[in-house]
């Protein structure tokens, strides 16, 4: 029943007047039957598009989408076999819950009683069984969200798409639906394509992730991965909250004792890492808060003053302050008695770093002096 | 405080005036053609009457030929409201839905037909449908109301057919439904507001017009109401007890549905705000 989905080089071009704009840019990867497959991004990141054009809501300028081995390309949506979530729900106002879910084995023709069975059982298994008699207007977000749900699964479609379904609905209820479609997930067992800005839905939900920038993917790999490995700036500061600390630093010290430095801080680095930088001057240097760690002062990489301190409940959100100003968050338990203000110190365990190329910002270096590499 | 009370009270008196003028005509008409034939013209002229009687009406239905008036108008306005409500729905689709070439240009045009007083289309209408052999035609008089009601109607399912979201229509295509099906059964129940208020005002104004059915029906078999009632007023007499009485009758159908769909109305012309 799930399929596999393939996207061959697919470019939308839009054109606003004279010029025209590639929403999606050559994009080509695999999502594998079964699959979470979440694409994340800003606004305008080509995520929303490259998914209407899996709906076929899209024409597609360039490139094929095949679904399993069918090129599906020139189909129109009609004949895709998808059921798709909409970001502002769209349930048709003047049906009933029952004709909303209905709708598509009405559409196909399927027999009344058989259509009876498999709203009730979709509706059962969305908890909304008491509701079918009901008209949208009269049900809560989260309830109206369900429904849509229901009305994309009912019909069992080879591939089930969701634009950004969790944008409408407020913090907690967004959390409560966010566990429920993973459990649909385990139940349905079909290939599941989302859409989201919210790098939280995307982290906790997906076998994969697509991490998207004007209109390519510049990561695809699984959420964990995409953390602890990023393959540019811009996707280890976008993935992870707080978001990474990634600042300037100065390679000195070439030859035999390879250095790091900045804000008067300096950290050897093995040959490997230079031969890795070789060529250049400064990079970025990036580490995530929580790899900042709360030390005794003889073990301290950097002395900081604390700023400010946001309680997150068993852990603290820390703003630090170097000596020159440069400004680093550190997310770990912090003692009561550490308070606004005072200096704190702070050792980084090399492994942690991510180094950054200045221009480009590709990664040049998962962790420093050899340890925690991943093979790339 | 003060100064709101005497804003609302002012709008209040305005509006009361301005209701004495619109209400006074409707409440003489009705008081003229109820009052017996006998008693019309003997002064004094009282505002309220005590003797009524239907002695207009009667004669009206029987000795003139109001009911073949009343026939052709209903028909000819069934035709206009018919051809309004499914050209203006489409046309307002494809607008709303569609990018074509020429489309603002095809946008302003409808609205500068608009502009033209319907005299000054009566006269060129009258010749080209006498070379199409169209005059003294239902179909002929049902066009040339077309052609005043539509363009404004087009405008107003366009406006509604923006508002209706455009995920609405893509859930029933995901669902399988075709263009044409996600219209019907999504998108129209959405838009009924709209389609009815076109359909107020297809009906009205081809109920209401005379300079079409005037110039286009010169024969009295094929004349619509207001065209009809003229005959009333001859040149030694005019029957003012009938005029009233039918004009009192035109005016039921109107009152009725301005009254039923009022709340339709008046949310098919806010939605451009």
């Amino acid at each position: 029943m799930s399929v596999g989905l393939t996207l061959e080089n697919v470019t939308k071009t839009f054109s606003q007047g004279a010029k025209s704009i590639n929403a999606v840019d050559d994009l080509s990867l695999e999502i594998t039957p079964g699959e979470f497959f979440t694409f994340v991004g800003a606004s305008g990141c080509g995520k929303t598009t490259t998914l209407r054009m899996i709906a076929g809501l899209e024409s597609v300028s360039s490139g094929r989408i095949l679904f399993d081995k069918e090129d599906v390309t020139r189909i129109p949506t009609q004949g895709r076999d998808i059921g798709m979530v909409f970001q502002d729900i769209a349930l048709f106002p003047y049906m009933s819950i029952r004709e909303n879910i209905g709708y598509s084995l009405k559409v196909a023709r399927v027999p009344k009683k058989e259509i009876d069975d498999r709203v009730e059982r979709t509706a059962e298994l969305l908890s909304i069984s008491d509701k079918l008699a009901m008209k949208p207007v009269q049900l809560s977000g989260g309830q109206q969200q369900r429904v849509a749900i229901g009305r994309a699964i009912v019909r069992e479609p080879k591939v089930l798409l969701l634009d950004e379904p969790l944008s409408a609905l407020d913090a907690r209820l967004r959390t409560e639906m966010r566990s429920e479609i993973l459990r649909l997930h385990r139940r349905i067992n079909s290939t599941i394509i989302y859409v989201t800005h919210d790098q939280v839905e995307a982290m906790t939900m997906s076998s994969r992730i697509a991490v998207m920038e004007g209109g390519k993917a510049v990561q695809v790999d699984r959420p964990r991965s995409v953390f602890r490995y990023p393959a540019r700036e811009s996707v280890a500061t976008f993935i992870g909250t707080p978001a990474m600390n990634v600042w300037d630093a100065s390679l000195d010290g070439t030859g035999d004792a390879p250095r790091l430095t900045w804000s008067g801080i300096s950290v050897p680095i093995s040959r490997e890492d230079a031969q890795a930088l070789q060529g250049l001057t400064k990079v970025r240097l990036g580490a995530r808060p929580q790899a900042l760690k709360l030390v005794p002062a003889d073990e301290a990489l950097l002395e900081a003053t604390l700023i400010l301190k946001e309680p997150l409940g068993l852990e603290d959100e820390c703003h630090l302050q170097l000596a020159d100003g440069l400004e680093l968050r550190l997310v770990g338990r912090v003692p009561d008695s550490v308070a606004e203000g005072s200096l704190i110190h702070v050792d980084i365990d090399p492994s942690d770093f991510c180094v950054f190329h200045p221009e480009t910002g590709a990664v040049l270096r998962h962790g420093l002096n050899d340890k925690n590499i991943k093979a790339s | 405080m003060t100064a709101h009370f005497v804003v609302r009270w002012m709008r209040f008196m305005w509006l009361s005036v301005g209701m004495i003028f619109v209400v006074f005509p409707l409440y003489w008409m009705a008081t003229t053609a109820l009052t017996p034939r006998a008693e019309l013209f003997k002064p004094p002229y009282p505002l309220l009457r005590t003797t009524y009687s239907l002695e207009n009406i009667i004669e009206l239905l029987s000795a003139t030929q109001f009911l073949i008036f009343l026939k052709n108008s209903l028909i000819v306005a069934a035709g206009a409201v018919c051809i309004n409500v499914v050209a203006a729905t489409l046309a307002g689709y494809a607008l709303s839905r569609f990018a074509f070439k020429g489309k603002n240009l095809f946008a302003a045009a409808t609205l500068w037909t608009y502009m033209f007083p319907p005299i000054l289309l009566a006269i060129p209408l009258y010749l080209m449908f006498s070379t199409l052999g169209m005059r003294n035609s239902y179909s002929g008089l049902i066009l040339a109301h077309v052609s005043i009601s539509l363009p404004l109607n087009i405008w107003i399912m366009w406006q509604y057919f923006q508002v209706v979201p455009r995920s609405l229509e893509e859930a029933a295509w995901t669902a399988g439904a075709s263009r044409f099906r996600a219209l019907c059964e999504v998108l129209l129940p959405s838009a009924m507001p709209g389609i009815i208020s076109a359909a107020i005002f297809a009906f009205a104004l081809s109920w209401n017009d005379f300079a079409f059915a005037f110039i286009l029906q010169t024969d009295i078999g094929m004349f619509t109401l207001p065209v009809g009632l003229a005959t009333f007023v001859e040149q030694s007499a005019i029957h003012w007890g009938l005029i009233m009485a039918s004009s009192l009758i035109v005016s039921l159908p109107t009152f009725a549905l301005v009254f039923l769909m009022q709340r339709y109305l008046m949310r098919g012309f806010a939605i451009g705000k």
